[in-house]
């Protein structure tokens, strides 16, 4: 029976199992969390169901215990090689041979440096929002948040349902992304529509007593701890706050620890600023067994996530003959409609909220496991045109520590293009190598007793 | 820095961890860098480099700061871990010296 590895249990690998179980697969999905539900789902089962998307990913995650095939929760996957894949579990290493494995490990916050964002007292927002999902915690005095997306606005509107509230916003955003953003808008609709809506509901309602616009540079400053956060707008104009607490949100972009050091093809999307793997019309990588599904292949939420998965199944099915080609191609044929109604409301949103990037001055720590700045990866840099990421983590050790370049390596590829001139398109990403994740030799020497 | 709302409708038990030898009220199977973030001084570790404080920042095991010592075992993520009962978690204050720590 042919075997297939699905690596991650949000919407899209929730989603993928359930199809490939329908189309007669032996199914084994592994997943770092203790529950299913990816990040949007955290916890959904233990929560209670207040909304129309909550409902509706608990409904995927119960369709999933029920037919999702084998499902192994807190096992993390740290290499993929082919069709073998390393995972731990409770401190037992093994090895999974599959026939296909299908990848679908998210999404991940934008790195948003700054000076001083290693601070304790800078989070992400993401993080802000784990910790109400997870642990039904908020902070306990009114909080600033910095930054900008679709993001801030839902945690602000979350936050404000569960008794929080927002002290002030530092919009990033560029002036004119309204206006540019409108002519997206008739092609966002089919999809979108609901999620608009709801969008304007919550900048409508969000309404923090203070809102700084267009606001290009933060500074978090403090001893030992954040006590204030020194900002300057593109006009010019400064000013200070002080504040314990400041959540951080520049968007989100694919995971690509697992695809990259599964050596799948990747290419630079300049319009969402990130690195993606390069996958078919079937979610196919250019590695003939490793599909890659969700965010995790490129940004574009929760419900397109679900399709994708549903689209990787079906991808596996015609290249493992399961499906005939006319059969494959008829069953995709809505899923990749979808997606490509999904695509245009995504324009939408990525013309609204454009990555913003703010200037990375050189006392900005870009690697914060071993504290380099960037300052000392431009002098590295300089003159030395020959030098791309994987040098310039050799000459600084940007790059080096227990984060593998998770936190840093978005960066690194910004200051390489920067001072060579070159467009990011040019620069090849950072080299990430296994274990993805942190293994003890013990773990790794257990791989002796589970695999024959 | 953040604070429980409202009462547990699920049922989590309540239980006590310990960290730094402090007990500390957590609820069953939360993320432990969860209660980090409700413990002065709010933080998870110090820098092996510079010894700089740090604190729980991502929550989903991408970044790495909220690595702590969990019953013994050296730089386990915070937010990948789950509160049990009698957890004994210690600050990571500084890197291991091999020499004074493992050598005679």
């Amino acid at each position: 029976m042919t075997a297939i590895l699905v690596v991650g249990a949000g919407p899209a690998g929730m989603s993928a199992a359930i199809e490939l179980s329908n189309l007669g697969f032996a199914v084994t999905v592994v997943d770092d969390q203790s529950l299913p539900g990816g990040r949007i789902f955290a916890g959904i089962e233990t929560r209670e169901i207040k909304t129309h998307e909550e409902r509706s990913g608990a409904d995927l995650v119960a369709h999933f215990r029920r037919t999702g095939g084998t499902y192994l929760c807190k096992t993390e996957a740290w290499q993929i090689q082919g069709t073998k894949a390393f995972v731990t579990c409770d401190g037992h290493a093994n090895l999974i041979d599959a026939d296909f494995i299908v990848l679908a490990t998210g999404a991940q916050e934008r790195p948003m440096p700054f000076t001083g964002w290693q601070l304790p007292g800078v989070m992400t927002i993401g993080a802000a929002q784990i910790l109400l999902k997870t642990a039904r915690q908020i902070p306990d005095k009114p909080v600033w948040l910095a930054g900008s997306g679709p993001l801030l606005l839902l945690y602000a509107h979350q936050l404000k349902k569960a008794g929080g509230k927002v002290a002030g916003v530092l919009d990033t955003s560029r002036p004119g992304c309204v206006a540019a953003a409108a002519r997206h808008l008739p092609g966002a609709l089919p999809y979108g529509w609901r999620d608009l809506l709801q969008g304007a509901r919550w900048l409508a309602e969000m309404r923090p007593s203070h809102i700084v616009r267009n606001v290009a540079s933060i500074v978090a400053r403090g001893e030992g701890r954040l006590s204030d956060v020194h900002f300057q707008t593109r006009s010019g104009a400064t000013g200070q706050i002080a504040a314990e607490l400041l959540l951080v949100h520049d968007g989100v972009v694919p995971s690509t620890h697992n695809t990259m050091a599964a050596g799948c093809g990747h290419r630079w999307n300049p319009t969402q600023r990130c690195f993606e793997p390069i996958v078919d019309q079937f979610c196919q990588s250019t590695i003939a067994s490793v599909f890659v599904a969700g965010d995790g292949a490129s940004i574009a939420g929760g419900r397109a996530a679900m399709m994708s998965g549903r689209l990787a199944a079906i991808g596996i099915a015609r290249a493992s003959g399961r499906l005939s080609e006319r059969e494959a191609t008829t069953s995709a044929r809505p899923l990749q409609a979808g997606l490509v109604a999904a695509m245009r409301f995504r324009r939408f949103v990525d013309t609204l909220y454009p990555t913003v990037e703010m200037t990375l001055p050189d006392e900005a720590l870009v690697c914060r496991c071993e504290e380099v700045l960037a300052g000392t990866v431009r002098a590295a840099l300089a003159g030395r045109a020959q030098l791309g990421t994987d040098a310039v983590k050799i000459a600084t050790r940007a790059g080096m520590g227990p984060c593998q370049g998770r936190q840093c390596g978005l960066s690194l590829a910004r200051l390489v293009a920067e001072v060579h001139g070159q467009p990011l398109e040019a620069v090849r990403p950072m080299r990430i190598r296994p274990p993805l994740k942190p293994l003890t030799l013990q773990e790794l020497a257990t791989l002796l007793e589970t695999t024959p | 820095m953040f604070h429980k709302v409202g009462p547990d409708e699920t049922g989590g038990k309540l239980i006590t961890v310990w960290i730094d030898d402090q007990p500390i009220a957590a609820e069953e199977n939360e993320p432990l860098a969860a209660v980090l973030l409700r413990v002065e001084p709010y933080t998870s570790r110090m820098t092996p480099l510079s010894g700089a404080p740090r604190a729980p920042y991502c929550m989903m095991g991408v970044c790495f700061e909220c690595l702590v010592e969990i019953d013994g075992m050296a730089s386990s993520r915070g937010c990948m871990a789950q509160a049990r009962e009698g957890m004994n978690i210690q600050r990571q204050v500084r890197r291991p010296d091999p020499l004074t720590e493992y050598g005679q």
